[in-house]
């Protein structure tokens, strides 16, 4: 167990450096380097201009050095300095999130409870209507832009009915979230249910005189929750997007105005900075749910052993 | 179940015509001018003459969302021909070669998975720059790895199957095999996704549009409109309104037709 | 006096096809044995389920009548079903293999059962009793492991228990042991039968397997199209049976071969020392030979990992031996000159093609001439109509798609046909067919066979020679005849006394 945790972990810190990776030959070694694509097109024609900016932010250094030291440097936890600030990327990439874990938070503490409730009756009801109902629930979430969700909620109820404020408040930014975060969850929750809802075990629970709650809660549910957490990694790639457009509408600080603002200014080493952050923040989450599956699985448990 | 799916093919089917005729040919729609306005008509709420109301500068919205779906739907349609053909690509080297090969490229495959799709489609327009073209190529790119995948994973199922095995029995070569039993067999999946893709595209180049990183105005595109209705959000709200109720439809349809082919290609 | 169960005109549907159920009559008297059998399809197994308020959502119950210990039950609600089942009513699944928890231990999931039976907390005592009821030796181990630690026929015998739990009147077991071995089948019939005599707990066995019926039941009722179309006593259904279905199913159960075998003649296919050692080091077959003589049918017999299957895949090139040699005609085996027919005719036709196309595969590697008028000549060869090349092999049943992959077998006139498990997951009429079949290739176009099978009573019906394979070797070989009247080897007779049907 130990040796197929710490596998796990180097393979991890690999896909961290991996995309490391990709990022820096994506802004480096293609044709364009850094300086220009910052400046756009147009801002470029003072070559002295270039050369200077290139020399203040080391990039006239070897490609080989640059991305050495980048690679060092993420080792130790340093994520290099953003081009328009000038300030620590790490740094600035901290001040900023605690607003976007709030959020993120909170549409969270709205959607799993959510997401498992639509599942959980949807499988276990015998009504028909009631399970298409809501197993259509969460393609019709899904097929709503997130941004224009929000706009519709401010108009609705910040300018409408006068219930929220437009800016500053986390209901309306965090029942934004949470509608496409729960349809998520429920989508994925549902179809493993389902699945597992065919597998003989179930009829075995309800012929041992299990009632059809009992057998979705302790027997189905508990086969659907293993397979449906590794699909967390994806919701955590939804909430960035969703906190990019959610901030944004809201006009909150956090996360999402910071990767929004990287790409409107071309700050690259901090979009750099964010790519590094957010793939090791998913790629921990499927460690650890990788780690936990074998403590619920018997049989993988062997197999880790 | 079946019946009701069905029923809701032909609808889904409309509002996707609607949309890539408008994408065509807007004239058809609409031949109201979607840049040039009459500042006598600003911001008119939706009625008999403007359908979608104007803005305000007096631009018929009708006209501007009509096109519009040329921006919108060309970015996604390209996005996702990118991720089809290049995933399909990789996912088929990988599936048929194997051993390290295989194994190197999934590993490649795995670390563009493990980041949010999203930022990458931003690396990309951070690279390119704004534009349609620029936010086709980020999302094709991004939505890549997932096709690869996926044909990696089909490859391997109908390669393993009984009647691949039958067919090497037969003496049908490895070339033959693969172009008569494994692609076809693999594309139903495939197309299936593709389509489910194609309604993400759709939202995904809308959310580019709104944050100001799509195609650059006066030209129109669903996004892009919804941002420039922000700030009459209290007075107008057709603006936002509207075209947003026009992704959904287009999205609702699109999204419709993958699973019901994804159901299809299940069954068999 | 009123019987344990009595089923009147019973009719059960999903959605708007045509009924599972049409109008099924049934009874059961207590402490009887009762054997529903019926091929799939026959609505045996809705009719098992409704009688346990199991049908699933889609089914609807529209008409009859269900009584059990003199109530009516078939217009039960949720609440009503749950009072019975796992007290009065018991269910054994058909597939040990999935119908028990994977994340649970035995010791939770019978301790489940013996709580929704009645009893509130239930000690290590009175789980190891429950256990050490279905004759599982040392249950306290057993109740520490997981599914996936136990046997397929340990977890029937856990499965059993749980049903026995509540101490019901009437047990209901689907298929119990299709699913089995033929020598684990006999234990776990053994066993049910005996808990029928300890406890009086009536049983209604459902079973596709006549011989299964004949050996265990008091009474047999024949399905089929979702009617019981004959029911009495087990000796004289199956001894002087009335209805013409009746007839034909007993006609359809494989026979072995009469008279004695040919003189053995100059070897077609030699097996020599054929051993396989997988990457993961398991010998799967360990020092095979054999030999098979031109237009001569020979079988290998053996359980589910003996590695019959291993030896045909090395046969047919599909993998390559260890050691030693495969032999057509004194040279290696050359591309082409075997072919092969797979178990799951479900599989091993690709779903997109014609079967047209899919027939003309081999020709087409081989370069045949005229392929449409070959096609329709091995159509016939299998006796299927014409038309069919056109049609998609979801179009057919499985006993024409097997036909279909038999065809395609032929198509480029191979030496030999190596057949792995036939007809194992087709019925017992269309299995009687395919075996006709193969007899009759045989004789027409003088068809070499190595037949493959977990069932000795089909590879006797088609092989006048056969070899049985336990544990990757051969246990005993010679004419079939022989084998069957004098077997050498304690395997194969206790692979012989578990053949059901063969008790009476």
């Amino acid at each position: 167990m130990v040796r197929f945790v710490a596998r796990r972990l180097l393979q991890a810190v690999a896909v961290v450096l991996a995309a490391y990776t990709l990022t820096f030959a994506v802004f480096s070694v293609l044709p364009a380097d850094p300086v220009r694509i910052m400046m756009g097109p147009e801002n470029t024609r003072d070559e002295a201009q270039v050369a200077a900016l290139r020399a203040e932010y080391g990039l006239d250094r070897p490609v080989a050095e640059r991305y050495a030291d980048g690679v060092l440097g993420i080792l130790r936890g340093d994520l290099g300095t953003s081009f328009q600030t000038g300030r620590d990327v790490g740094a600035t990439i901290a001040e900023a999130a605690p607003r976007t874990f709030a959020l993120a938070g909170a549409a969270l503490s709205l959607a799993i409870p959510a997401g498992f409730l639509i599942a959980w009756t949807a499988a276990h009801t015998r009504r028909l209507w009631l399970r298409r109902l809501l197993a259509a629930l969460p393609g019709l979430s899904l097929s709503v832009p997130t941004f224009w969700l929000g706009l519709m909620l401010l108009q609705a109820f910040s300018f409408g009915l006068p219930w929220f404020p437009a800016r500053g408040g986390l209901v309306l930014p965090a029942v934004t979230l949470a509608v496409p975060s729960s349809a998520f969850v429920a989508q994925v929750l549902l179809e493993r249910l389902t699945a597992e809802m065919r597998q003989p075990y179930v009829e075995t629970a309800r012929a041992k005189g299990a009632s059809r709650a009992r057998a979705v809660t302790a027997h189905a549910l508990r086969n659907a929750a293993m397979p449906a957490l590794t699909m967390a990694a994806l919701l955590v790639g939804w909430l960035v997007s969703g906190s990019v457009v959610v901030e944004t509408v809201f006009a909150r600080n956090g996360l999402g105005r910071l990767i929004e603002s990287a790409v409107a200014t071309r700050d690259l080493p901090l979009l750099q900075g964010l790519v590094v952050a957010a793939t090791a923040a998913v790629t921990l989450l499927t460690l650890t749910v990788d780690v936990a599956h074998p403590l619920v699985d018997p049989r993988l448990r062997e197999r880790a052993a | 179940m079946r019946f009701a799916r069905r029923l809701g093919v032909l609808p889904s089917a409309l509002v996707l015509l609607a949309a890539a005729v408008a994408a065509l040919a807007p004239g058809l729609f609409s031949t109201a001018d979607p840049v040039r306005g009459d500042l006598g008509e600003r911001l008119l709420p939706p009625g008999a003459g403007h359908l979608f109301g104007t803005d305000e500068l007096g631009r018929d919205l009708f006209s501007r969302v009509v096109h519009g779906s040329a921006a919108s739907l060309q970015a996604a349609a390209i996005a996702v021909g990118i991720a089809v053909l290049t995933g399909a690509m990789i996912g088929l080297v990988a599936g048929t070669a194997g051993g390290r090969l295989d194994g190197l490229i999934m590993r490649g495959v795995e670390v563009l998975l493990a980041v949010p799709s999203f930022l990458l489609v931003l690396v990309v327009v951070a690279v390119l720059g704004p534009g349609t073209r620029e936010v086709a190529v980020g999302v094709g790119v991004s939505a890549a790895a997932v096709f690869a995948r996926v044909m990696r994973a089909e490859v391997v199922r109908v390669r393993g199957s009984a009647y691949v095995e039958a067919a090497a029995v037969s003496g049908t070569g490895r070339a033959a095999t693969l172009l008569t039993h494994v692609l076809p067999n693999a594309s139903g999946p495939l197309a299936a996704l593709a389509t489910l893709e194609l309604g993400n595209a759709v939202l995904t180049v809308a959310s580019l549009g709104f944050l100001g990183f799509g195609a650059l105005p006066p030209a129109p595109e669903w996004g892009s409109l919804i941002s420039a209705g922000r700030p009459y959000l209290a007075s107008a709200w057709w603006l936002t309104t509207v075209p947003g109720l026009v992704i959904v439809a287009v999205v609702l349809a699109v999204n419709h037709l993958g699973h019901v082919l994804r159901t299809r290609s299940e069954r068999r | 006096m009123t019987p344990l169960l009595a089923v009147h005109g019973l009719t059960v549907r999903y959605g708007r096809d045509r009924p599972a159920v049409a109008g099924a009559d049934l009874t059961v008297e207590a402490g009887q044995i009762v054997a529903v059998v019926g091929e799939s399809g026959s609505g045996k197994s809705t009719l098992a389920h409704a009688l346990a308020g199991l049908l699933p959502d889609t089914a609807t119950t529209t008409g009859g009548v269900i009584t059990f210990g003199g109530e009516r039950i078939d217009g039960l609600r949720e609440r009503g079903w749950r009072r019975l089942r796992g007290r009065r009513i018991a269910f054994v699944p058909q597939d040990p293999g999935t119908a028990l928890n994977p994340l649970m231990t035995v010791r939770a999931q019978l301790a489940e059962a013996l709580r929704l039976a009645g009893t509130p907390r239930p000690g290590r005592d009175a789980l190891e009793d429950a256990l050490a009821r279905v004759g599982i030796p040392d249950p306290a181990e057993v109740l520490g492991r997981y599914p996936h630690q136990l046997s397929g026929g340990f977890r029937q015998r856990v499965l059993l228990g749980m049903a026995l739990a509540g101490r019901p009147e009437l047990l209901i077991a689907d298929e119990p042991t299709s699913a089995l071995d033929t020598t684990v089948q006999k234990t776990v019939l053994d066993l049910i039968q005996q808990v029928a005599v300890r406890d009086g707990t009536s049983i209604l066995l459902i079973t596709h397997d006549l011989g299964v019926a004949a050996d265990r039941a008091d009474r047999v009722a024949v399905m089929t199209e979702g009617r019981v179309v004959e029911e009495g006593p087990a000796g004289r259904v199956l001894g002087r049976p009335e209805a013409a279905y009746t007839r034909l199913l007993l006609d359809s159960a494989p026979r072995p071969l009469t008279g004695p075998a040919p003189p053995e003649g100059e070897p077609l296919l030699a097996v020599r020392d054929l051993r396989k050692v997988f990457p993961d080091g398991k010998v799967a077959v360990d020092g095979v030979s054999f030999s098979l003589t031109r237009a001569g049918a020979f079988g290998l017999v053996g359980a589910s990992g003996s590695g019959k299957s291993t030896v045909a895949r090395m046969i047919t090139a599909l993998i390559e031996p260890t050691a030693g040699s495969v032999l057509l005609d004194g040279a290696p085996v050359r591309a082409g000159r075997v072919q092969f027919v797979t178990q799951n005719p479900y599989t091993s036709l690709d779903p997109l093609w014609s079967v047209g196309r899919i027939i003309a595969e081999p020709l087409r590697a081989t370069g045949g001439a005229d392929r449409r008028a070959q096609v329709r000549r091995l159509l016939e060869e299998v006796a299927l109509p014409p038309e069919v090349a056109r049609r998609r092999p979801s179009a057919l049943s499985g006993g024409q798609r097997q036909r279909v992959a038999i065809a395609r077998a032929l198509a480029p006139s191979p030496d030999l046909i190596v057949l792995d498990e036939p007809v194992s997951a087709l019925d017992a009429v269309t299995q009687a067919q395919i075996l006709a079949l193969l007899r009759r290739l045989r004789d027409s176009r003088g068809m070499s066979s190595l037949l493959i099978s977990h069932d000795l009573a089909v590879v006797a019906a088609v092989a006048e020679r056969l070899a049985v394979m336990r544990d990757g070797r051969i246990v005993e070989s010679g004419p079939t005849a022989d084998v069957l009247a004098s077997p050498e080897a304690s395997f194969t007779r206790d692979l012989l006394a578990a053949i059901p049907g063969r008790g009476r």
